[in-house]
């Protein structure tokens, strides 16, 4: 598989999202999904989104790519490398977006047009955006589908979506994406319609392209596990707000927010037994119904009084941050000690 | 080419209400409502209390009083015999509602039936009954009723007939799709492992499902019904003096346009006013059914 | 795509000829001898019932009358016309010209003008024009043809005179013609135009709220363009479909404008014709127009599989 197309890493652009809000119109009312959103994404890095749905995590992707339903509203600063998106005129804005950011979807087969020719599909941004002509556009989506890992390109050129798997139509969208050269790539969910063993290629593939070109990832996912292979850096979100960022592994070996730790927990793993698998009880806010102060407050097992008042701030705290009033103490050893007294027994008896 | 304009009527009303979130909220949506009901039972009183209502004898001629404009004696002028427009256009609700309503009759008794065993049965049966359906549909339908009353003469029977059977297939066509997409649904897979016979599956299971549709198709077929009839009669094919029907009073009044325009007003007033208050109210009959359904 | 198109016309092909059969039998269902239908109603004299018998074979068994019938109908023979005494094909032919630009002015009128409406009306809608959309569309698909032929008549025709009220403008150019017929053609077309732009507008709506429409923006393509590409195609279907079937009212509708304007098309011809006993006439004219029809059938199923390639697929896989 050659990429001859872009062989030399480019100075990929920052994106950064700083007190980001949206809201959706909902009958007559506008009621937001994300709430004062931070996150950083470094040149070439690829940033983890993680949370549950109503999390607010497509909404954010939607927001940077400016494309949310009717009558959405959004505030903040949006910035690539220092220009703010949502102060840009609608033109400009489409413009930017149009070249610089690319998206992945989860489903491709409902997202890509059934009626298009995958090379038409492939082919299209090139035609308009880069104003590259029939031929040369086709010769790029030939060595675009073959870099995304897709035998017998110049046949499936020709291929209606309906003639193809789902993980490969899963390339082909990153094909597209990828087809005007963004610096900025949002993949939502990209690989949760597909089997597992097509997730590991498609994740290897997302890290591969990005080392290769230079491209910063937002790689927006449910599952904390898929998120740690390939990502520097790990954010959690929970009704609309961040709740911790960390490097690397520590947000696996040392979580600090108490939904974290309830998302490990929660992941059944070959390591240890459990009696019981630990389920985190009630059931994911989103921001619209999260209730007054912390919004995991109702579901949290540190909750103390102070949580019920105000909507903890971000406290930095070993290496990362959380947004919790407890971030300083140990609250996964506690838990570790927790499951230990009350499953203990029962993995005794085993 | 299957030709369903009523399955068209459905899906353009769901996806309507859905982008505007339903479309009889409202005050003026609901004074809609309520004037397209009184509008049709007034007309329906019309037709059941004709004798009592209409100033004067529908049939009688006065000869020398051709295409008069509205007079003293009489509110809505005379036709081309000098008759009493007022109480024609009252009596003529008796036959241009009477008219559909024979034509609905025949195109639920026969159609839903066969419909339902299209859908059900499948296969061979489902094939025949669909190129049955296909062959009427190869005729424009008012063509085919021409046609048909062509062959057998002229006369408010006839005519009904004849437009009847170029609905029996789109009821058919409707129930069909209705019931294939219920039978798919694992309810029914459950009535058939019980061992229930097909009728019994059909009328107190997969109605209620259908009923929806069947109730706006109904009223539809009933309005689009009367314009047939009516251009039948607007023809001279349709009912023949001295039956009385408002497409028949149209086709009149037309003759002597140059010398009265009021008489051509009354009855298609009266048949605009029918047809879309019926329509109003089986869009409405949806969303009410569509709503009702969505809280369940 | 040849296999699709194969098919299609082999279907229709049966369809019509499933429909002559049809055509043929109403004829031998109808009460009395089909002699006398087919002779103005009154019982034909020995010779004329020799002429028949020779004709059409009436003393063969039925399904070697219809044969006969085919034949001679393939050969342009149509019969003889009661009212003229002369070809049946000479009555008609003259009439075609004006039926046939009538039917295609209304239909230009429904699709130009109705389509491009509802795309513009589903693009840019809003709570209360909705309301107000379906409120008018309503109205005027609920108005029968000949109603707004009449009421245009006299309002166009008699008071305004914008128009002449009467006759086809057979006698003068193309122009004359367009002038002549465009009441006729709108009335026609008005409440064809009102359902076609409805369906349009909710095919259109649906369409742009589909999850690959989300795909084309935020690919960043500019709205026209992705209404356009991305959600007209994908709303052409059902569009299609409406407009095929309405044709088919149209054709059945061109025949009480063409009455009630006093037009010299087939079908005026065949409304006298009913009226007048002339069933040799009537049944060639509803042979002509129901070919007519089955020959738009076909290139709508055509157009289908233009539109929507995933209709030749069937049966192919990756």
């Amino acid at each position: 598989m050659s990429d001859a197309a872009n062989t030399t890493p480019r100075a990929g652009r920052s994106l950064s999202l700083q007190e980001v809000t949206t809201y959706l119109r909902i009958g007559k009312e506008l009621r937001p999904v994300i709430v004062r959103v931070d996150l950083e994404i470094q040149p070439g890095e690829t940033v983890g989104l993680v949370g549950e749905s109503g999390s607010g995590k497509s909404m954010t992707a939607r927001t940077i790519a400016g494309v949310l339903p009717r009558g959405a509203v959004s505030e903040g600063a949006l910035l690539l490398d220092g220009e703010n998106l949502l102060e840009m005129s609608p033109r400009a804005r489409r413009d930017v977006q149009a070249r610089e950011i690319g998206f992945v979807f989860q489903d491709p087969r409902a997202y890509i047009d059934p009626l298009w020719r995958i090379g038409d599909h492939v082919t299209e941004a090139m035609r308009v955006h880069l104003g590259l002509s029939r031929a040369e556009s086709r010769a790029r989506a030939v060595e675009l589908l073959d870099a995304v890992g897709i035998d017998q390109p110049e046949r499936r050129m020709h291929q209606f979506p309906d003639e193809l798997s789902g993980g490969m139509l899963q390339r082909v969208m990153i094909a597209g994406a990828l087809s005007v050269d963004p610096s900025i790539l949002l993949a939502d969910e990209a690989t949760t319609a597909v089997d597992v063993t097509t997730q590991a290629e498609i994740v290897q593939l997302l890290a591969r392209l990005s080392a290769e070109r230079g491209l910063s990832v937002l790689f927006i996912t449910h599952d904390l596990a898929l998120a740690d292979i390939v990502c520097s850096r790990v954010c959690v979100m929970y009704a609309g707000r961040i709740v911790e960022v960390r490097e690397g592994r520590q947000i696996f070996e040392d979580p600090a927010h108490p939904y974290t730790i309830d998302l490990l927990a929660a992941r059944p793993t070959i390591e240890h037994r459990v009696a019981r698998l630990p389920v985190i009880k009630g059931s994911p806010a989103s921001a619209m119904d999260a209730p007054e102060g912390c919004p995991f407050h109702p579901r949290c097992r540190f909750a103390i009084d102070e949580c019920l008042e105000g909507v903890p701030a971000m406290v930095s705290v070993r290496g990362g941050s959380a947004r919790c009033f407890r971030a300083h103490e140990d609250l996964a050893a506690m838990a570790r000690e927790q499951t230990a007294t009350t499953g203990g027994d029962d993995a005794a008896q085993r | 080419m299957s030709t369903v304009v009523g399955d068209m009527l459905v899906f353009e009303h769901e996806t309507s209400s859905r982008a505007a979130g339903g479309r009889w909220e409202g005050l003026f949506q609901k004074v809609v409502v309520v004037t397209s009901g009184a509008i049709l039972l007034g007309i329906v009183c019309c037709a059941l209390f004709a004798p009592w209502l209409a100033p004067r004898n529908p049939n009688t001629i006065h000869l020398f009083n051709p295409y008069m404009a509205p007079s003293h004696g009489f509110p809505f002028g005379q036709d081309s015999a000098g008759r009493d427009i007022l109480s024609r256009l009252i009596y003529g609700a008796r036959l241009s509602l009477l008219g559909p309503a024979i034509v609905v009759g025949i195109a639920f008794v026969a159609g839903v039936p066969l419909g339902f065993l299209a859908a059900y049965r499948g296969g061979w049966t489902d094939g025949v009954i669909s190129r049955v359906f296909d062959v009427v549909f190869a005729f424009p339908p008012l063509l085919l009723a021409v046609v048909i009353v062509a062959t057998f003469g002229a006369s408010f029977q006839t005519a009904v007939v004849a437009v009847a059977i170029t609905y029996i297939p789109l009821m058919g066509r409707v129930v069909r799709s209705a019931a294939l997409v219920e039978r798919s649904k694992p309810y029914v897979e459950e009535c058939r492992l019980q061992g229930y016979g097909a009728w019994r599956v059909l009328f107190v299971h997969m109605m209620p499902n259908i009923a929806r549709v069947l109730i706006s198709q109904t009223t539809l077929y009933f309005a689009y019904g009367l314009l047939d009839l009516s251009a039948l009669s607007f023809l001279g094919l349709g009912a023949q003096p001295p039956q009385i029907d408002w497409g028949g009073m149209l086709e009149n009044a037309n003759q002597g346009v140059f010398q009265s325009a009021t008489g051509v007003v009354f009855p298609a007033v009266a048949i605009v006013l029918l047809v879309v208050s019926l329509n109003f109210l089986a869009d409405w009959a949806l969303d009410y059914e569509s709503r009702k359904a969505g809280q369940r | 795509m040849l296999r699709y198109v194969a098919s299609r016309v082999a279907m229709q092909i049966a369809v019509l000829i499933a429909s002559t059969i049809i055509i043929f039998f109403l004829l031998h269902l109808a009460p009395g001898n089909p002699a006398t239908l087919l002779n103005g109603g009154h019982p034909p004299s020995p010779a004329t019932l020799r002429y028949f018998n020779r004709l059409y074979g009436f003393n063969r068994p039925l399904p070697m009358q219809y044969l006969i019938w085919l034949r001679h109908l393939v050969g342009g023979n149509l019969g003889i016309s009661v009212a003229t005494r002369t070809s049946v094909a000479s009555v008609i032919a003259p009439r075609i010209g004006l039926t046939l630009f009538l039917t295609i002015f209304a239909v230009a009128i429904m699709v130009v003008i109705g389509v491009p409406l509802g795309v513009l009306s589903a693009v840019f809608r809003s709570g209360p024009s909705d309301f107000l959309a379906s409120f008018g569309t309503l109205t005027f698909t609920a108005i029968p043809t000949y109603v707004t032929g009449v009421v245009m008549a006299v309002v166009f025709g008699v008071e305004l005179q914008w128009f002449p009220a009467l006759g086809g403008g057979d006698t003068g150019s193309f122009l004359t013609r367009l002038d002549h017929l465009t009441m006729p053609a709108v009335a026609l077309g008005l409440s064809s135009l009102a359902l076609a732009s409805r369906i349009t507008r909710s095919a259109v709506i649906g369409e742009l709220e589909k999850p690959h429409v989300t795909g084309a923006r935020a690919r960043g393509f500019s709205g026209p363009r992705v209404v356009a590409k991305h959600a007209v195609r994908g709303s052409l279907v059902p569009v299609v479909t409406i407009v095929g079937a309405q044709i088919g009212y149209l054709l059945g509708g061109a025949v009480v404008i063409e009455y009630a304007f006093g037009l010299n098309g087939l079908g005026s011809l065949l409304v006298s014709s009913v009226q007048g006993k002339d069933y040799a006439v009537v049944q060639a004219i509803a042979l002509f127009i129901t070919a007519e029809f089955l020959l738009i059938s076909l290139v709508v199923d055509l157009l289908y599989g233009v539109i929507d390639p995933r209709v030749r697929l069937v049966g192919r896989t990756a």
